[in-house]
């Protein structure tokens, strides 16, 4: 039996985002993609999906520093991959990514979502080199999946992605993201 | 706020593309599946999700490498580059699953996309010497950083393709299921 929903997308973006080079945390989309969602949008159960496609520069990643995601609504971290330690294996230019992050929302009005994901690059803790076949991270990584931070659904908020590192050298760049609301 | 855009299935295959066994490029689809978008289908910003399954097999030691290609119009819009299969062990119709990603950077007579993907499958480089063996995934395009593709007329009916290319001719490709 049909719910009579659909699946819409919500943003897509045109361009890539800004190269995140400095130690914290910033935004990884360019302005247009950081998409306002209206108040009183969500259920509970309605879903979102991230995804996106990047890359990550130098060999600096690889000397014991982690990344990290947020997804973020109104400033509020609704998800947060957590820390991921990169290996030792970037050693160059430009390694691609792929992220993809469900959210299930859970509660509304003080809101929260469920959030699980996928992270595929050659930076991993476990991965290959970029020659050769990738292993998956899941995320939140090394942790067991939990709701993430409260944000009001009450009022309208826009939706962002963050991103987060501990060596002040490499970049990250955001290439292709697209947020659909799947139901 | 929301675009009132959905998602739209373009073309699915109803039957499997052709055993590809050949060096060199072929189309991997059935011909019922190359679907055609009309002239100005596209948009900056609109969004491709290519998702097809299949089996490959490929020899010990001198597997070659696998690629695949989309094309509209004749015109390669995404390359995956080469791929390299695993050379410790044969594999015999082994399962593969591919995913490409496509977002629309132009249009018009220089139309292009910006692309990534990832193939998963046990038969890739990178593999423990010895069982057990989980797949693996090859980042699209493989050992390169991504781009944007070549360019195509977006302001003409372009026809959907997906071509593989083999470096050997010990090995075989099948196309299972596609959805655009």
């Amino acid at each position: 039996v049909g719910r009579q929903t659909w699946v819409e997308t919500l943003i897509a973006a045109e361009i890539g985002g800004p190269s995140v080079g400095t130690l914290g945390t910033s935004s990884c989309l360019p302005p247009a993609a950081r998409v306002a969602i209206p108040s009183n949008f969500f259920d509970v159960g309605m879903a979102l999906r991230i995804q996106a496609t990047g890359q990550v520069t130098t060999a600096a990643f690889g000397s014991g520093g982690t990344g990290e995601f947020f997804v973020t609504l109104g400033g509020n971290t609704v998800f947060d991959s957590l820390p991921i330690a990169f290996g030792t294996n970037l050693g160059g230019p430009g390694r691609n990514f792929l992220l993809d992050i469900l959210l299930t929302c859970r509660t509304i009005g003080p809101a929260s979502f469920m959030g699980q994901g996928t992270w595929i690059n050659s930076v991993g803790p476990g991965s290959n080199g970029p020659a050769l076949g990738q292993t998956i991270d899941l995320l939140p990584w090394n942790s067991p999946p939990a709701v993430g931070g409260t944000f009001d659904s009450t009022f309208a908020a826009q939706l962002d992605l963050l991103f987060a590192k501990t060596v002040g050298t490499g970049t990250l760049l955001i290439n292709e993201y697209t947020v659909q609301a799947i139901n | 706020m929301a675009r009132q855009i959905w998602v739209e299935t373009v073309t699915t295959s109803e039957i499997d593309g052709p055993t590809l066994t050949a060096i060199g490029a072929a189309s991997m689809l059935p011909n019922a599946a190359k679907s055609t978008f009309p002239a100005a289908t596209f948009d900056v910003g609109k969004v491709l999700r290519i998702t097809a399954t299949g089996r490959v097999s490929t020899v010990i030691t001198t597997p070659g490498t696998l690629q695949f290609d989309v094309r509209l119009q004749g015109n390669i819009v995404f390359d995956s580059l080469a791929i390299t299969p695993d050379p410790s062990a044969a594999y015999v119709t082994v399962g593969w699953y591919l995913e490409i990603f496509l977002t629309c950077r132009a249009i018009g007579t220089t139309g292009n996309f910006f692309g990534a993907g990832k193939f998963a499958c046990t038969d890739l480089a990178g593999q423990p010497a010895g069982p057990p063996k989980g797949a693996l995934v090859a980042m699209l395009p493989f050992n390169t950083t991504a781009g944007v593709g070549a360019n195509f007329d977006s302001t003409n009916p372009n026809q959907f393709d997906m071509f593989f290319t083999q470096t050997v001719a010990t090995g075989s490709l099948t196309m299972h299921q596609l959805a655009v």
